[in-house]
């Protein structure tokens, strides 16, 4: 009954402009900051209703990636389209339009420390749809139900755990019924527990919701169960797309090295390119 | 010649920021009408810089126009004028005490503030995710804010100027000895509504102004550490007080009292 109630949607969607089996499209796409080449010519295609995660280590890009597809950033190369939106080219109206129709989980939750659980699940509704309290309440408390919080719509962020808030914050990015979720590291600062839990819980919605989700992790085993498709990232490169169970056993060795998790010799190093030892130390 | 270029990139990059706050608080004054919502904010944000701020701006009030009276009474007692002593006080008070000192206690206490409030979004990541939920942060959380400041600052200083009065008619009257009614009728014959008053409460209004587009450029534009919210909260303290102050003798000569 639940979940049947999740996909009645209330909220007419904003429509994709083109009809397309693919949620998002990146072309050629080349970002710098402050003169150092952060992604590098990169070409991904995210097809809709899917779970793609996009993994790699640290600093090459992931977050980046998520900021062009949703409009923070503007590549310096390259076409960024998703949902039907050439999102590059986008800005005031049009940017917050096409924002009505994603959601996002973001690393810090941000959630109002001011407001209570459910101010902050019901903020979004109230700001942009401002919707009358007898329809807003049970919406806001069926997210929080999906989420298992709906016992804690008094409480306020900082009485929470860490994974509670993280749930409170994915069911607040899910309440407009986005068509398109991103997910900025779900699982980071989480105890194993709690990554399960909010892995199937990210699957669950993605289900229910007839989504296409977008997830940003580091979390091997976790994107091997539920991801439908893997790109791996390094040096601002796409070293490695596809099914995850074809990926992680790529012999490619930049992959084994984020796969397996190793450092020595091999292509990803230990240090920060500096100057020469002699000219510090000696 | 290095030093010049210097300065020159300086000037530019000081300019930029003056250029990037001022759009800030146009795009503040014209959003405030794009949400409803906006109203019932408004009266929460009047509420915590108005009302919350009354105490510190009565306290004050009262004991500079004790104060006031007490320095401004012996002087004038050496010319035989010590009864003028409530037409001296109110004039100090309605055309200038009144709007810096407010200015000024509104700064310390709205000002750093919301510089801090904003900081703090920024930091949490609050300002990106109204960004990303199709909130315009403009709007919902600097709009409400600069009207309140705009309509909170001449109030408080209304109310200061008539405090500092009471302070001041406190002590003529109770430790000098000044007759209530010469007091009282010397204020009311020697002070005028549009000459006196008016202008006091408009330097206010410039002052809010003011305020709001040092706080809400330190918060809304500063770094996003938290070390640095402190640092950008001071930097709305001084920078704020200081431009109160020159712009004080700007509006003075504009407005023909010099």
């Amino acid at each position: 009954m639940l979940e049947k109630l999740m996909i009645a949607n209330f909220n007419a969607k904003v429509k994709p402009k083109k009809m397309s089996s693919l949620a998002a499209h990146l072309q050629n796409v080349s970002f710098s900051h402050s003169n150092s080449k952060i992604l590098n010519n990169i070409c991904i295609k995210i097809p809709k209703g899917k779970i793609i995660a996009i993994m790699g280590p640290s600093g090459t890009g992931k977050s980046t990636l998520l900021k062009l597809m949703t409009g923070q950033y503007r590549p310096q190369h390259g076409k960024v389209q998703v949902l039907g939106n050439r999102v590059d080219l986008l800005a005031g109206k049009k940017l917050y339009d096409y924002r009505k129709s994603i959601g996002v989980l973001l690393q810090q939750n941000a959630l109002f420390n001011g407001l209570t659980i459910f101010e902050n699940v019901a903020y979004p509704l109230r700001e942009i749809y401002d919707l009358p309290e007898e329809i807003l309440s049970p919406l806001v408390k069926l997210k929080l139900e999906c989420v298992g919080l709906r016992g804690a719509i008094d409480m306020y962020p900082g009485m929470l755990s860490g994974g509670m808030a993280r749930r409170v914050a994915l069911a607040r990015a899910v309440i407009c019924d986005p068509s398109l979720m991103f997910y900025d590291e779900p699982f980071t600062g989480q105890d194993p527990i709690t990554r399960v839990m909010l892995m199937r819980l990210i699957k669950r919605l993605h289900d229910h919701l007839n989504m296409t989700s977008v997830i940003i992790s580091h979390q091997v085993e976790m994107m091997n169960e539920i991801a439908d498709e893997v790109f791996i990232l390094m040096k601002g490169h796409v070293v490695a797309a596809g099914p995850p169970s074809q990926v992680f056993k790529s012999p490619d060795p930049l992959v084994r090295q984020f796969v397996d998790g190793f450092i020595g010799n091999r292509e990803i190093g230990f240090h920060h390119p500096s100057q020469s030892i002699n000219k510090d130390f000696l | 010649m290095r030093f010049v270029t210097q300065m020159q990139v300086y000037m530019v990059k000081q300019c930029a920021k003056v250029g990037d706050a001022t759009i800030l608080l146009c795009h503040g004054i014209l959003k405030f009408f794009t949400n409803k919502r906006n109203l019932s904010t408004l009266v929460t944000e009047i509420y915590f810089m108005g009302v919350m701020s009354l105490p510190l701006i009565m306290t004050s009030a009262f004991f500079i126009g004790m104060v006031f009276t007490v320095q401004t009474y012996y002087v004038l007692q050496g010319f035989g004028a010590a009864d003028q002593v409530g037409l001296v006080l109110a004039m100090c008070v309605f055309r200038e005490l009144g709007p810096v000192i407010s200015g000024l206690l509104f700064t310390g206490r709205a000002g750093s503030s919301i510089t801090a409030e904003l900081g703090l979004m920024k930091t949490t990541d609050q300002i990106t995710s109204m960004q990303l939920m199709s909130i315009d942060p403009i709007s919902r959380t600097i709009s409400p804010k600069l009207i309140a400041m705009i309509i909170a600052l001449p109030l408080l200083t209304m109310i200061f100027n008539w405090v500092a009065l009471i302070g001041s008619a406190f002590v003529a009257q109770g430790l000098l000895g000044i007759d209530s009614g010469t007091y009282w009728s010397t204020v009311k014959n020697g002070v005028f509504f549009i000459g006196d008053v008016l202008p006091g409460l408009f330097k206010a209004s410039v002052f809010a102004l003011i305020v709001g587009l040092v706080a809400f450029y330190h918060g809304y534009y500063g770094v996003a550490t938290p070390s640095a919210v402190a640092k950008n909260a001071t930097k709305t303290v001084v920078q704020g007080s200081m431009l109160i102050l020159a712009f004080d003798y700007i509006l003075v000569a504009l407005l023909g009292y010099a």
